[in-house]
């Protein structure tokens, strides 16, 4: 009795304490305070990996799991901070000519986990690799921005010619094909990542094992137990390094989500993605406030096939996007705090021409909830302009997936409610789905898109005419010109007035109907403290720190 | 008796031959390939791509390639998991599904041949119905129902076991026990059911008759004779079960091979199906050739020899 | 000797008493009814699958919802109530209508399951051990092969080939593997079987083949085949899930048992139990009196029991 006794107050206690780090965590607000009550062991257990990373050779990496990994290990040139504002990385200082067509990097004192220095023939080596077509990277395209970067990766130009040139150790020497003032903003993204030149020269798979692994951020390489875990710790040779609390990281490799929410719940997991947060657990995980959720500036729709009839009609598409209740969808079938979408763009996303949101700058081109006198009678006379009597069958295809099922479920009863349209259901394997809706052979599916880049084109774009993105095969002149007069310019304000009204023309043509905009979901202990997360997605532990528990 | 195996390998390799084209054709017909994604890539980079990987060449060549490399057993780096070779990833995750595996057969078959006597010897009676109802269980709750079961009371709230991992002996407890749930049902059931067949036959009267304790009846000769179907299905379940359950593998976090099979596919990581398949085809044909070569050992009368049945 | 030779005399031969049977004969299977009959266990296991069949076939019409009717905004998760009896689903559907509605599915799954097992595995596999030597060995690699592919990529191909979703590619992709175990099985026995006395003896009195194997060598291996079609017949309702989710079999929103139970695994970790239990329950509870009946069945078609 007695025993138990103790055990419970022992309990009452760890929790009273864990509540007061809680608050004096909340209270001070930057890294350097507090530090009187941090854990003694600073080793965080991460479980957001669903499984072994593809690549971590800055060529291979192309998926989150890789990135993940990459961002604790690896610096580019420049960083960023969680809004996405640049800073500087190994790259101390750099100047632009005139134009923006040439830029110069002026490197810090830095070194590898090995103890070579960080060299300016490190970055050309990295990029230069990159585009070699013998490589065959996917993220290749990324350094298209450099000066014959795109012919070399063709085979139509010699590598010397390659726009990147290390003048000595410690400068780098850009050129680029076009003005782009923005590039000291890509060279934090992992495509542009240095490689160590002697250690990969030496070793062509030097990233697939700990012992060769070597890295040049503020953790290295413990550890990769493949098919288990990865294992980071605190490079000593971090030029930072006074700033990283962090002992070790653990990656265990958790590939079911109720497995990892168990791990969490007992302790042996410190904080994790999504990928331990079971979604039918979201809402009341959301609600007890154990799980948070953060906008993520990415669209869930239904993309239509605009050369399949009944879609091939404006109005039959609209009235399909009316017949849905948004807000319904959200609260009572995804649950994960995500926002319904009143436009492709999502939320997020900037707008450079003023200071609020581009979702803030726009007429709402959809209601949350579903209109059915106007779904059906635009149903009706679209039906009608396409010499239809009645509406021919269709299906509506999904990949499989049990989130996806469970909206194509909710989906289909609105349309038989609000519209009085009985559409079949289809769902595929997702290599199948996907080249089903490449070839055009659907009626109308389930799409998602995550943004390339934190700018509102990155959704505009991919519906131009003949684009390999365009699964709808929506083809629109205005459409199309816009965004050429959009590309074309330099200039922020009609860059955006040319989107807007691109977007206004898409809304209204409807060859994708937006359900809900994302969000990221995540669970942390709360004595896990300062991690950065940004808005692109990347999460950082630099300076992250553990208190007390 | 040599002669008889010696046959058998050649037409071992036939069929595996068999299989291997087929798994080709298979693989090649199904849509998509390894670079199908959401986000388009540039042309150049897929050509860039596939030239690396050999999958511009025509059909006819690729399949030659694959064919070579399987008879040097050496199929290179898978395309998926980019630092990693076809062999190093079956090295690697073999021992430890084999391992697991091997618990289960042996979890499985202990429990399910005692079980099975014990309901046989006891028709009719309270032990045969309480092994039917266990039994049913067994097999009407799959292990991806059972294993979340035996996590969340187990690991979670009772915090007896390990909740996932691999490593630590009291990590392949709760795996095993799932993995052999069912297997323990079907063996349990067959055993009872040949062992009803055997009990009335004409020996087992003799042999009791003339006086031999009943353990040894039922150990020496009611067993041996109705175990020859608990031995047929053990042969291909043996090669399924250590090659690695998808499912088990996925609940518990086991970085065992069992993934590979499902994830290759959908992946369309071409050297790792053929991998696999190969693998998985050998470990199976091998099995169902020791199990024929079993029967004649456990009951000399059956002749699988290959000569002309009477 | 003292007794007289007259005492031999044939005694007059009557042939209508001959003829007359002590006991009114049976065929075999009056005689396996017979048998069946007497045992309790399989009356109950009788009863139990006719019942089962009865509710598949009404149950879905004893409440008045419909198995895709869904209530987002306040029926959600409900518990069972006498509003609903087995309470609502995480899309406010009835889940005593889906069971039903589900019951027809993984019925039909689970019988056809049955039927392919017993006519081609046991055909399969009983004709191969019989006839033994190079036939037996051809068929036996046909089945190695069979087995040794990988399933995902048949199922895919068998999706993109059938394109129309439904019941049909689901038989399909059963009848391709689901009787490999069987075969192999019902081999293995006869090749034990035929070296028995009794198969001797019934080949020196001239039985022909067809009645070598299914008078005498099957009905002595109808234990492990009985024993193994109730063991198909789970394994088919699941395995319906799986090509389910995959997109070869029943499309959303019809219920079968199996995706019932594979779509709400994850009220282990919540309160929703009704949503798992019920479908796992009648599954659980087919598969019981299908034993029942298997048990009893197994006892009045085994030869040597009759009397």
């Amino acid at each position: 009795m007695s025993k138990s006794l103790i055990k419970w107050l022992g309990i009452c206690m760890a929790l009273m304490l864990v509540l007061l780090t809680a608050c004096t965590g909340n209270e001070s607000s930057d890294a350097g305070k507090g530090n009187s009550n941090l854990a003694k062991e600073q080793v965080l257990n991460v479980g957001s990996m669903s499984s072994e990373p593809p690549g971590l050779d800055p060529l291979k990496a192309q998926d989150s799991a890789s990135g993940l990994v990459l961002s604790q290990m690896m610096e580019g040139l420049a960083t960023t901070d969680t809004e996405g504002k640049v800073l500087p990385g190994i790259a101390e200082k750099w100047e632009a000519n005139e134009d923006s067509s040439e830029f110069t990097f002026h490197l810090r004192d830095a070194k590898w986990s090995n103890g070579d220095p960080v060299t300016a023939m490190d970055f050309e080596y990295a990029w230069k690799r990159m585009l070699d077509p013998k490589n065959a990277a996917i993220y290749a395209y990324q350094l298209y921005y450099l000066k014959n970067g795109e012919k070399y990766n063709q085979g139509k130009a010699k590598v010397d010619d390659v726009g990147v040139k290390a003048v000595d150790d410690k400068t780098l020497k850009v050129t680029l094909e076009k003005p782009t003032p923005y590039f000291p903003s890509l060279t934090a993204f992992y495509a542009l990542l240095p490689v160590n030149k002697k250690v990969a020269e030496k070793d062509k798979n030097w990233a697939g094992e700990a012992s060769t692994y070597v890295s040049n951020g503020a953790f290295k390489m413990k550890e990769w137990k493949h098919n288990s875990k990865i294992v980071l710790e605190k490079n000593d040779q971090y030029y930072k390094k006074k700033k990283v609390k962090i002992t070790q990281i653990n990656f265990p490799f958790v590939a079911d989500s109720k497995t990892g929410y168990q791990q969490f719940e007992s302790g042996e997991l410190d904080e994790g993605n999504g990928n331990i947060v079971p979604s039918d657990l979201t809402k009341s995980l959301l609600d007890k406030k154990e799980a948070k959720a953060d906008p993520n500036p990415a669209s869930y729709g239904i993309d239509f096939n605009t050369k399949e009839k009944p879609f091939t009609n404006a109005k039959v598409r609209r009235a399909f996007a009316l017949a849905i209740d948004r807000k319904s969808i959200v609260e009572n079938v995804t649950q994960g705090g995500q926002e319904p979408a009143d436009g492709w763009v999502p939320w997020g996303m900037p707008d450079f021409s003023s200071d609020k949101e581009w979702v803030k700058n726009h007429d709402q081109y959809l209601k949350p909830t579903a209109e059915p006198s106007k779904a059906k009678k635009l149903l009706k006379e679209g039906l009608k302009e396409e010499g239809l009597d009645n509406m021919p069958t269709v299906t509506f295809s999904y990949n499989t997936d049990d989130g996806h099922k469970k909206i194509a479920e909710a989906l289909q009863q609105m349309w038989k409610k609000n519209l009085g349209v009985d559409v079949k259901l289809a769902n595929m394997e997702w290599k199948v789905f996907l080249e089903k809706k490449k070839s055009g052979d659907y009626d109308f599916a389930r799409t998602g898109w995550l943004p390339d880049y934190i700018d509102p084109m990155t959704f505009m774009d991919m519906y131009m005419t003949g684009s390999g993105q365009n699964d709808a095969k929506y083809s629109n002149k205005k459409f199309d010109k816009l965004i050429k007069k959009a590309k074309s310019s330099n200039d922020q304000d009609q860059r955006m007035k040319a989107m807007h009204q691109a977007e206004d023309i898409m809304m209204e043509d409807m060859p994708v109907a937006p359900l809900y905009w994302y969000t990221r979901v995540y669970m942390e202990k709360d004595y896990v403290k300062n991690v950065k997360r940004s808005i692109d997605g990347n999460v950082y532990y630099t300076e992250a720190y553990l208190t007390e528990h | 008796m040599l002669h008889f195996i010696g046959r058998r390998v050649v037409l071992m390799l036939l069929s595996l031959w068999v299989i291997a084209t087929l798994t080709f054709v298979l693989m090649k017909s199904i849509p998509g390939d390894p670079f199908t994604s959401e986000k388009k890539y540039p042309p150049q980079t897929i050509a860039n791509l596939k030239a690396q990987y050999g999958l511009d060449k025509s059909i006819p060549e690729q399949y030659v390639t694959y064919l070579k490399n399987l008879v040097t057993f050496d199929l290179g780096f898978s395309i998926n998991n980019t630092s990693r070779t076809v062999n190093d990833m079956l090295s690697d995750g073999f021992p430890i599904s084999a391992e697991l595996g091997g618990y289960s057969v042996f979890l499985a078959l202990c429990a399910g041949v005692l079980m099975g006597s014990v309901a046989a010897l006891w028709q009719g009676r309270l032990p045969d119905y309480a092994m039917m109802i266990l039994a049913v269980i067994g097999i009407s709750v799959p292990s991806f129902v059972l294993a979340p079961f035996l996590q969340k009371y187990l690991g979670l709230e009772w915090r007896l076991l390990p909740l996932a991992g691999w490593g630590k002996p009291e990590q392949i407890i709760l795996p095993a026990s799932a993995l052999a749930l069912g297997q323990v049902a079907l063996i349990a059931r067959l055993m009872r059911s040949s062992m009803l067949d055997v009990v009335t036959q004409d020996y087992i009267r003799t042999a009791r008759a003339k006086g031999l304790p009943p353990w040894r009846v039922v150990s020496r000769h009611t067993i041996r004779n109705a175990i020859i179907p608990v031995v047929t299905i053990m042969g291909p379940a043996i090669a399924a079960v250590l090659t690695g359950s998808f499912v088990i593998e996925k609940i518990f976090s086991i970085p065992g091979m069992g993934k590979y099979f499902v994830e290759s596919i959908t992946n369309r990581d071409y050297p790792v199906i053929m991998g696999t398949t190969i693998f998985y085809a050998s470990f199976l044909i091998l099995m169902n050739l020791i199990v024929d070569l079993m029967y004649g050992w456990i009951d000399p009368r059956i002749k699988v020899s290959g000569r002309e049945g009477s | 000797m003292g007794i007289p030779a007259q005492r031999f005399e044939p005694s007059p031969k009557r042939q209508a008493a001959m003829e007359v049977l002590s006991r009114p004969s049976v065929t075999y299977w009056q005689d396996v009814w017979r048998r069946l009959r007497k045992n309790r266990l399989a009356i109950v296991g009788l009863i139990g699958v006719a019942l089962l069949i009865l509710m598949a076939i009404i149950g879905p019409y004893l409440q008045d919802y419909s198995y895709y009717e869904q209530n987002l905004a306040t029926g959600k998760n409900l518990p069972p109530s006498g509003e609903h009896l087995f309470g609502t689903d995480d899309l406010g559907r009835d889940v005593f209508v889906r069971v039903w509605y589900g019951a027809r599915i993984s019925l039909i799954v689970g019988f056809s399951a049955a039927l392919i097992d017993l006519v081609i595995g046991v055909l399969w596999g009983g004709f191969a051990g019989f006839k033994g030597g190079r036939i037996d060995e051809f068929m036996m690699r046909i089945v190695d092969v069979l087995w040794g592919l990988p399933y995902l990529l048949i199922v895919i191909l068998i999706l993109v080939v059938m394109n129309d979703p439904g019941l049909i590619p689901i038989l399909i992709a059963l009848t391709i593997t689901g009787w490999l175990n069987m075969a192999r099985l019902v081999r293995g026995q006869i090749l034990q079987l035929k070296e028995q006395e009794f198969v001797l003896a019934a080949q020196t009195l001239g039985a022909s083949t067809r009645r070598l194997m299914f008078k005498h060598l099957i009905p002595n291996v109808m234990g492990p085949i009985i024993v193994m079609i109730t063991f198909t017949v789970p394994t088919a309702i699941f395995a319906e899930a799986f090509l389910s989710f995959l997109g070869l079999g029943i499309q959303a929103p019809f219920a079968s048992w199996g995706t019932m139970i594979s779509d709400s695994l994850i009220v282990i970790l919540m309160d929703d139990w009704w949503r798992l239990f019920f479908p796992a329950f009648f599954l659980s509870m087919t598969l019981l009196v299908f034993n029942f009946l298997g048990d009893g069945l197994r006892d009045a078609l085994d030869p040597k029991m009759r009397k």
